[in-house]
């Protein structure tokens, strides 16, 4: 940062007599730039990686970061870090950064099969706006046919920005996230229950809870830092018991007092099975169902999320797809309202034995889980990440956990808490509050809502009509329209859709190199993705831009940019404000549109989305003001070259849609001032538990509990069947095959692999099985195998020992490897309801290489 | 570039006199004033001389009981960047 | 080295001439060179050199093999290699598990080296970093195992100091502690009077040459509690206050938690007895 020597030390002058006279002055005492004696700048930061935000200090010399520490002050972690954490100062430094755009060329012009080279920022975007333009213009294609899949690892304004773009520039709601293989079932899941989305309580449920269930999360692995809290609860509180579900072994079952191992999908009926415990052992709080809770039966022929033409889909009706008729068959997220002694028939029939029968796991451990919810003495926190997010029924996976808390009356209150975990930084901050969704808008609301597109188009100012109320593609279905030729423009960004999704032999390879189809992806490492697009755009990554993230307990968290990103590499804010500058409105707006606002003519979408009079309200030189107590003369790259505060601007307007609606965030300001802030803020306070009087200020005096989510102040208890998954191990395929992740990588290992102490500690993928599994097709310990199911097939290694202990007839392999894709073998079901893909569950079979 | 800070004890009645008589002197700014009357000032000159002189201007000032100079530094190439 | 330490040409000579252990140093000279120099580049895990001993490779180079140290060893503890032993041949070393440097105070060994390939600069034999003792196997320590044990703490010269005990929950009974024994590199000498002690088959603490026992923290991270005492404070701006929306009679403080009236909220957990903060995290120790 620019600072004179004169402005320095004045600065020290001024805080040197403050010190002495025993007076603070708010920002110019600290406004020293805190420099260690080794010359090192350190400033407060977010770790880069999962959803448990820990906060870091980042340590930049020369511009370039040189170290982190765990934020001793961050309330998160407390100076803890994981060993990922521990390497983030080397995130950004992999010797393969890219640093200019490159196309597919041949014979100096676009070539969908030629080689990548150079071009200018100013080329890329020609071809780019060339492209959009001309799928817009096509009849098969148009304003859904330009896509855009963004990242739960987006800063809050990159996704709001993007949202924007897509949503009122391109009229197209064809932009959803890679939460969407993440957390789309616990998003549907807390909308169906209770009409908000996010936890109600916090992480501070961990030092209250009696009690731990998690369900289908490897806390121990994935969560480390809150994991080591929740370690801490049981070491130091003689009575709290912890309870791990899941279907193989892992790492946090070492700290289990009751494991149970169940079935793939069978935790449907265990879940129905400690409804009923709890209805016959006469555990139900009464008054709090009574007057907090309604009953409802969903409809349970809904399909598989699989292509209309799969076999499961024909006969399923209630799935929402084009029938016969044309028409749309039933709705899979229909309920209907039922009384609680229909809940209470419903969910009789899961007894035990048929809850053991169905899942596998000892009747002692069944019950003993049983109790615990049902103990009205003991406080319960349930935990659960992709085991339940990532399945067929994941929607309904969430609402049955809901219903063990709601039929309770445990939440919403310290220790009292179903709590969903999120994978990535800003799943909830961005992905889900900015509302980068097929079907979202921001601060929970929805495009189906002429009222919630009435009240966006008024913020934006924009006329009425601009926003689309015809659904977007969302992530696999943006795959399968690729493939279709349905999409002619697709941009991703920080993300990795050719690892991570679903079926990548069958859908998502082909639909990207479809010659229809124009792919754009802006990384900042040559992932696998980005070597199968036709343009490359570099990133500038993490400290190289100011930002802010989301954590799971709804903690708002910001940093300063801290260095420069190397080359031509560009925030992702810089790419779509900047690109948005290439069209005129119309060009992409319909006449009889732009017919309502006629001031609007003439201009280009950065007049209208960026240069609003809102979101250059704060004129640059605010940067420096507003961080005063950090640094003297702030500003940032995006600042510099718009001319105002950009990330500013974007937020407060960005803001306006949850102040005064359950989703207040505090003055930008503030966040750069504090190590985040739980939403909703209101005057100044956070909040840690929603719903209940006193902690939530939307829940009036008298009132007790309120989900005020929903109009009646009502949660929603479903009836929800167990079904089978999708597909099952059969006599060709004889073996479940689980994806996952461990603890030394992240998602696809774009960032760690890079690390090379990362790298060392886990270099290759392998397949975990069982001894008894392996020797009976005659494999031993470390011998490669093939594996493969009906899509694909890959080769690696077999562990039949170490951290993960497979029961018979399951195998686990981890996704972060690209040169094992795991992804060629995964089946693309969904959950008809949130769309999210089940990667835990689909038929493998392994045999020697 | 003779840079430095002081510590100037008013009346908390006199604060108002004192700043205005500070507003007089080439190269002082107040930065803070406490309830009880202290103010924080920093006082900018070219030289080591006028630098004390100013210093002492401030102590005959209208209102001040005490000023007291708490840190000093001269500098030679005052507008380049660090 | 200063020259009064160098003894005289005469004393030296008549060393040579009526000891015994002389033949190892000239047994040195019928060795082949090659086996000299590979013996000459790592020190064996289980050999210990005497106090003040310089870096291996400039020990090996120094020392001129005499058998002085040897012979002013009050305890006897000390050995000159043999040729079939893997180090230099002729050089000093004691085992811990059978014999462990007693720790003289006058440091008997490094005032008669001629050389000072051990250092005469060490005047406090607590400052001596023979090497450094690593419970190596925690399978095996009584006390990782629950019992009481603690012989290796108790029998520590630089008891407190080298060897603390770190106060750890045992989960398996729920109710007990575990007195975890903690070595403290900047107070161990490596005496080796713990593994001689240990009680175990096969002792479960052991005293390994430094080059093989420490290990290094990288410079690209550091420890955000160190960083902070050591600055005194926070290194950035310290937060705004935060506010929360609290039911009457409630208080939430960052880093504290919840409290209040426990009427309206579960009482908070039970502290734990207090726990001494291990050595290794207090203050810029690392």
């Amino acid at each position: 940062m620019k600072l004179t020597r004169r402005e320095f030390i004045k600065t020290n002058a001024i805080a040197a007599a403050a010190a002495t006279a025993g007076m603070s002055i708010p920002g110019v005492a600290l406004a020293v730039p805190p420099q260690s004696q080794d010359g090192v700048r350190w400033d407060k930061g977010v770790c880069r990686y999962c959803g448990t935000g820990c906060g870091v200090l980042v340590g930049v010399k020369d511009g370039r970061v040189v170290a982190t520490q765990g934020d001793p002050d961050a309330p998160v972690n407390k100076g803890l870090n994981c060993v990922k954490g521990y390497f983030l100062s080397k995130i950004q430094y992999g010797k393969d950064r890219l640093t200019k755009p490159l196309l597919r060329m041949k014979d100096g012009k676009f070539d969908k099969n030629g080689e990548f080279a150079q071009i200018s920022w100013d080329a890329a975007f020609d071809i780019m706006a060339e492209k959009v333009k001309a799928t817009l213009k096509e009849p098969t294609q148009g304003a859904n046919g330009v896509a855009m899949f963004g990242s739960g690892q987006w800063t809050v304004w990159e996704g709001y920005a993007a949202v924007k773009l897509m949503k009122a520039g391109f009229r197209s709601n064809s932009i959803d996230p890679n939460a969407r293989h993440c957390m789309a079932s616990a998003v549907a899941g807390f909308m169906r229950t209770f009409g908000i989305d996010e936890p109600m309580g916090c992480y501070d449920d961990a030092e209250h809870a009696d009690v731990f269930a998690l369900w289908g999360s490897n806390m121990a692995e994935m969560h480390p830092i809150l994991w080591s809290r929740i370690t801490n609860r049981r070491l130091t509180a003689n009575h709290v018991k912890i309870h791990v579900l899941s279907t193989f072994t892992h790492r946090s079952c070492e700290l289990a007092d009751n494991e149970l191992i169940f079935k793939p999908q069978s935790d449907l009926a265990i879940l129905n099975y400690i409804c009923n415990y709890i209805i016959q052992n006469k555990a139900v709080n009464q008054e709090f169902v009574k007057k907090n809770v309604g009953f409802f039966q969903g409809v349970t022929d809904i399909g598989y999320g699989l292509r209309p033409n799969h076999p499961l889909e024909q006969v399923a009706n209630n799935n929402g797809y084009p029938g016969a008729d044309g028409k749309p068959k039933g709705d899979p997220n229909k309920h209907t309202p039922i009384s609680f002694e229909d809940f209470a028939k419903f969910v009789s029939e899961y007894t035990l034995d048929k809850a053991h029968e169905i899942s596998g796991v000892p009747k002692d451990r069944l019950e003993a889980l049983a109790k615990a919810y049902a103990d009205p003495k003991v406080k319960v926190t349930s935990y659960w990440t992709m085991g339940f997010n990532q399945h067929t029924r994941g929607t309904w996976v969430n609402n049955m956990i809901y219903n063990v808390h709601l039929l309770t009356g445990k939440i919403s209150e310290p220790g009292n808490s179903p709590f969903s975990l999120t994978g990535q930084p800003s799943a909830c901050g961005t992905a889900r509050e900015v509302g980068t969704f097929a079907h979202r808008l921001p601060a929970d609301m929805v495009i189906f809502n002429p009222k919630h597109r009435e009240m966006t188009e008024k913020l934006w100012k924009l006329p009425e009509g601009a926003l689309s109320a015809q659904m977007g593609y969302h992530a696999v279905a943006q795959s399968r329209m690729l493939k279709d030729g349905k999409i002619g423009f697709y941009w991703t960004s920080t993300t990795n859709n050719m690892q991570a999704g679903p079926n990548i032999n069958g859908e998502i390879y082909p639909g990207w190199r479809n010659p229809k189809a124009f792919v754009v992806v802006s990384d900042v490492y040559p992932t696998v993705s980005a070597m199968s697009a036709d343009l490359i755009l570099p990133c500038a990554m993490w400290m190289e831009k100011e930002g802010m993230f989301g954590n799971a307990e709804r903690r708002g968290q910001m940093w300063r940019q801290q260095v420069k990103a190397p080359g031509e590499s560009r925030s992702d804010l810089w790419q779509y404000m900047e690109f948005s500058k290439r069209f005129k409105v119309e060009e992409v707006w319909p006449a009889d549109l732009l017919a309502k606002a006629p001031e609007l003519a003439g201009k280009t979408l950065y007049d209208v989305l960026y240069a609003n009079g809102q979101v250059n309200k704060f004129p640059k030189e605010e940067a420096a003001k507003v961080n005063a107590h950090a640094w003297a003369g702030y500003t940032n790259d995006e600042s510099e070259a718009f001319g105002f505060y950009v990330q500013k601007g974007l937020f407060e307007e960005y803001a306006g849609f949850g102040r005064g609606h359950a989703h207040d965030l505090a003055p930008f300001d503030t966040y750069h001032k504090v190590r985040g802030m739980r939403w909703p803020v209101v005057d100044g306070k956070e909040t840690l538990w929603r719903f209940r009087e006193g902690y939530d200020s939307y829940v009036k005096k008298g009132e007790g509990v309120k989900f005020y989510g929903y109009p009646d102040g009502k949660a929603k208890i479903f009836a929800l069947p167990y079904q089978p998954a999708a597909e099952m191990p059969d006599k060709d395929f004889d073996l479940w095959l689980c994806t996952g992740r461990v603890l030394e990588h992240w998602h696809s290992g774009s960032m760690t692999r890079r690390v090379p102490e990362l790298y060392k500690s886990f270099p290759d993928a392998v397949v975990w099985m069982h001894p008894k599994d392996a020797e009976k097709r005659g494999i031993k310990r470390n011998d490669v195998v093939k594996v493969s199911t009906r899509r694909g097939e890959i080769e690696l290694r077999v562990d039949t020992k170490g951290r993960n202990k497979m029961p018979e007839g399951l195998i686990f392999v981890p996704f972060f490897d690209e040169h094992r894709l795991v992804n060629k073998l995964t089946l693309d079901a969904t959950c008809p309801i949130s769309k999210e893909t089940d990667f835990k569950k689909c038929a493998a079979k392994v045999v020697k290489a | 570039m003779n840079i430095s800070s002081a510590i100037i004890h008013a009346l908390p009645g006199d604060v108002a006199i004192v700043q205005a008589g500070l507003a007089t002197l080439a190269g002082v700014e107040v930065h803070a004033i406490s309830p009880e009357g202290k103010m924080i000032v920093t006082i900018e000159t070219e030289d080591e001389g006028s630098n004390a002189a100013t210093y002492q201007s401030i102590g005959q000032l209208d209102g001040v009981m005490s000023a007291a100079m708490v840190y000093h530094q001269s500098e030679s190439e005052p507008y380049k960047e660090i | 080295m200063d020259n009064e330490n160098k003894p005289s040409a005469a004393a030296r000579r008549q060393f040579l001439a009526d000891t015994a252990r002389m033949a190892c140093g000239v047994g040195l000279l019928g060795l082949g060179v090659g086996l000299y120099a590979r013996h000459a580049r790592a020190l064996p895990p289980a050999a210990i050199r005497p106090p003040g001993a310089l870096p291996e490779t400039e020990f090996s180079a120094a020392c001129i093999r005499c058998g002085l140290c040897v012979r002013d060893c009050p305890f006897d503890i000390l050995h000159l290699a043999k040729p079939e032993e893997p180090l230099s041949t002729g050089t000093p070393y004691f085992v811990a598990r059978q014999f462990p440097c007693e720790m003289c105070e006058d440091l008997p060994c490094v005032k008669a080296c001629p050389t000072g390939a051990l250092d005469h600069s060490l005047k406090d034999i607590n400052k001596s970093k023979m090497g450094l003792a690593v419970l190596v196997d925690h399978e095996t320590c009584l006390n990782f195992l629950g019992l009481r044990c603690d012989i290796c703490y108790r029998v520590c010269p630089v008891i407190d100091k080298a060897i603390t005990l770190d106060r750890q929950i045992n989960v398996r009974t729920g109710r007990h502690t575990q007195f975890i024994p903690v070595v403290h590199s900047d107070h161990c000498t490596g005496c080796g009077k713990c593994e001689k002690a240990c009680p175990t088959e096969v002792a479960s603490i052991k005293v390994f040459p430094l080059y093989m026992a420490k290990g290094q923290l990288s410079s690209h991270y550091r420890l955000g509690w160190v960083e902070k005492e050591k600055a005194g404070g926070s290194l950035v701006a310290p937060d705004v206050e935060h506010r929360y929306n609290m039911p009457e009679g409630m208080k939430y403080e960052s880093g504290k938690g919840l409290s209040g009236n426990p009427g309206a909220v579960p009482p908070a957990p039970t502290p734990p007895a207090p726990v001494a903060l291990p050595k290794a995290f207090q203050g810029n120790k690392l």
